[in-house]
């Protein structure tokens, strides 16, 4: 081939390469085959493999404490099950397993030395096709590892690494390590501690690992991520605590059929949990759901980067510095703009946080991460102190009964993100977000036993899109709902029409972009970073 | 910002000039339309400035946000500034802390506003922001290094 053509070539197969995750630094990705996969069961019998530490006996005993029948039954059955243990690392298990294998974890502390002493740029994977340019093109140190790295350097990045596609076959589909269920034996999640060297990436990654189950355990101190779940065509997480990861206590990408329930997610730089890239159902399935989690005291409660697809319902979004970060920020995420996802009976509420305050930057900025206190929260990236829902480049959601208050910004926030933002300059594009939002028969300001909790603004909205609506909305007694605009859109008239926002509010937003840590902590006209003052009752 | 706040804030402001420092040249950039100006209310020493900006100039403009100072009537560049050629939040897709140790490149520094190129006649949005403490001098003057621009 001519080298023109080669080079035409080349920037063709570019162009159609979706392009590597957002807010984290990811592969290019691929949505599994929608029309196969299912959301993993529990298994209560099953072949298995048993880990457990020399104290597990010990600890097995006092965490299954007590007379009941029900609790000796238990004791007993486990004090049996210990018997088969040959494992002392939860990847000796991994290693070891076949297709539809349980891994038991017995209570202990499970740190897994023989993957700490792999270094993280492992020298056996520094060759050819084992690094890609990042989603925003960094082709040097901002490179992305490859599938091949996982498979070939598994933990090289991740404490324990569930790789599951052969490479063999090209059809990024499980082939061995498929529906392993890793499951924590103890009485509650803390029983079971996994805990991170805080320089791998992931605690635990699944990677083309359909079928993967992980519940009753607690993870902390991932270098990025605690569990890390990718390209995975069903999945559950399910009884776990997350908590002091850099960024993510719980992370999926281009991943389907999958379920997140009883989690506890506390003390991450960026979000509690983070369906991002989530299924493109395009509002006719929501291939996630997201259930019963409590996500607290991190940077953002939830975020999703193109989370598409997804339902939440019966969560807990409070006390971060932000709840809720919908958004169509970075390139490259498949299944950009965000669309489709739906939020019913959520509590979003005293999300007032601020971590973003000159002592806490000073210290993680002087401080790398592997040494801080682990329970301190460095940001990451950007948030709105003071926002439940902040939503920036959002399409066609439903957010219905769900109860947002005390936040003392602005109870939601929507805005357009145009979408040369992202990387994407296609001129019809650029107002593809954020529309076709449904707010409806949501109780803004008040706490569940009745006080008025109010919002600094209940809903602050750049007044841009097609379709928005709000309707049905209720308020303490004697308030109405405040908003910025005054009066907005209800939904039988077909919502909101303009293609372009309110510029002032844009400009306002405008010079928190430049926002950096080390050089631009607290940027001149953004007001994100300062605490609002609490509203008055 | 509330309402009431933003439209008490923005100031539209003709400008009285723009274009290069020399009086009697042509212009290399120019405001397209009148920039609005945004104060907010809980931030009283800050002002933002944004707008889009046309290259009047017969030659492709790199500009680069590192480089564009804001000074004063007295020609001192003001210390506490952000520029952007973007309107619009975004982020980078590595944590600031964590940047790869080679430069970004010029697709993401296009995308996050840091850097613009803008052919003739063709324009592209800026936004610049400054804090000044009560009794300083405001800027006067946009320095995009390639031009300038009078604020208002």
């Amino acid at each position: 081939m001519r080298p023109a053509l080669t080079l035409l070539a080349t920037l063709i197969l570019l162009a159609l390469l979706p392009a590597a995750a957002g807010a984290h630094a990811e592969r290019a990705t691929f949505f599994p085959d929608a029309s196969k996969g299912a959301r993993p069961k529990h298994r209560a019998h099953g072949p298995s493999r048993v880990v457990c530490k020399p104290d597990s006996k010990a600890r097995l005993k006092k965490s299954w404490k007590g007379s009941a029948n029900r609790v000796q039954r238990r004791r007993s059955y486990l004090l049996t099950v210990l018997k088969r243990c040959r494992y002392r690392h939860i990847q000796q298990a991994v290693n070891a397993a076949k297709t539809n294998d349980r891994i038991l974890i017995m209570p202990g502390v499970y740190k897994e030395p023989p993957s700490r002493k792999i270094p993280v740029a492992d020298p056996k994977c520094e060759g050819d096709g084992y690094w890609e340019a990042s989603g925003d093109n960094h082709q040097v140190d901002g490179r992305v590892p490859t599938y091949k790295h996982q498979v070939d350097c598994p933990n090289s990045r991740n404490l324990i690494a569930v790789v599951g596609d052969s490479l063999k076959d090209p059809d990024r589909e499980c082939d061995h390590k498929c529906n392993l269920q890793l499951q924590g034996l103890g009485r509650e999640s803390k029983d079971v501690l996994i805990v991170g060297d805080r320089l791998k990436q992931d605690v635990i990654r699944a990677d083309r690992a359909d079928g993967f189950r992980l519940e009753n355990v607690t993870i902390e101190q991932g270098g990025y991520n605690n569990v890390n779940v990718v390209e995975t065509n069903g999945f559950t997480v399910d009884k776990l605590v997350s908590r002091y990861a850099k960024n993510y206590g719980i992370l999926s990408f281009a991943s389907d059929h999958g379920l997140y329930q009883h989690i506890n997610a506390y003390g991450n730089g960026d979000s509690g949990v983070y369906p991002g890239s989530g299924p493109e159902g395009h509002c006719k399935r929501y291939g996630i759901e997201v259930r019963y989690v409590n996500s607290h005291d991190n940077v953002l409660g939830s975020s999703g980067t193109a989370g598409n697809g997804t339902w939440y319902h019966d969560n807990k979004f409070h006390h971060n510095n932000a709840g809720v970060a919908l958004d169509s920020f970075a390139p490259g995420h498949p299944g950009m703009p965000q669309d489709c996802s739906k939020w019913t009976d959520n509590e979003i509420y005293s999300n007032n946080e601020n971590y973003f305050v000159s002592e806490r930057d000073k210290y993680c900025n002087d401080v790398p991460f592997e040494k801080r206190k682990r329970t301190i929260v460095c940001p990451q990236f950007i948030a709105v102190v003071g926002a439940g829902f902040m939503w920036y480049g959002a399409n066609s959601n439903i957010i219905e009964h769900n109860r947002i208050y005390d936040n003392w910004r602005s109870g939601m926030r929507l805005f357009w993100v145009p979408a040369t933002l992202r990387g994407d300059n296609n001129a019809n594009e650029q107002t593809d977000n954020s529309n076709g939002n449904r707010i409806v028969n949501n109780t803004f300001g008040i706490a569940p036993d009745g006080t008025s909790l109010p919002n600094g603004t209940d809903v602050f909205w750049d007044e841009q899109g097609k379709g928005n609506c709000w309707e049905g909305n209720a308020t303490a007694p004697g308030h109405t709902l405040t908003s910025d605009p005054l009066l907005l859109p209800d939904c039988k008239s077909g919502g909101s029409i303009s293609p372009v926002s309110n510029p002032s509010k844009t400009a306002a937003d405008a010079p928190c972009v430049t926002w950096n840590p080390r050089t631009q902590p607290d940027p001149p006209g953004c007001a994100w970073f300062t605490t609002p003052p609490r509203p008055g009752p | 910002v509330t309402r009431a706040a933003a439209l008490g804030g923005l100031l539209a402001v003709a400008l009285a000039g723009c274009g290069n420092t020399a009086a009697n040249s042509a212009p290399v950039v120019a405001w397209q339309d009148t920039p609005l100006v945004v104060r907010q209310p809980e931030l009283p020493e800050d002002t933002i400035v944004s707008g889009t900006i046309r290259n009047a100039s017969a030659h492709t403009l790199h500009l680069d946000a590192t480089q564009v100072r804001l000074l004063t009537a007295e020609g001192n560049a003001l210390t506490q500034s952000t520029a952007r050629f973007t309107t619009g939040v975004t982020h980078q897709l590595y944590p600031p802390r964590e940047a790869p140790r080679e430069g970004e490149p010029n697709f993401l520094r296009e995308r996050l506003g840091e850097a613009a190129t803008v052919a003739p006649g063709r324009t592209t949005a800026l936004v610049v922001s400054w804090r000044v403490q009560k009794g300083e001098p405001p800027p006067v003057k946009v320095d995009l290094g390639e031009g300038s621009l009078s604020l208002p």
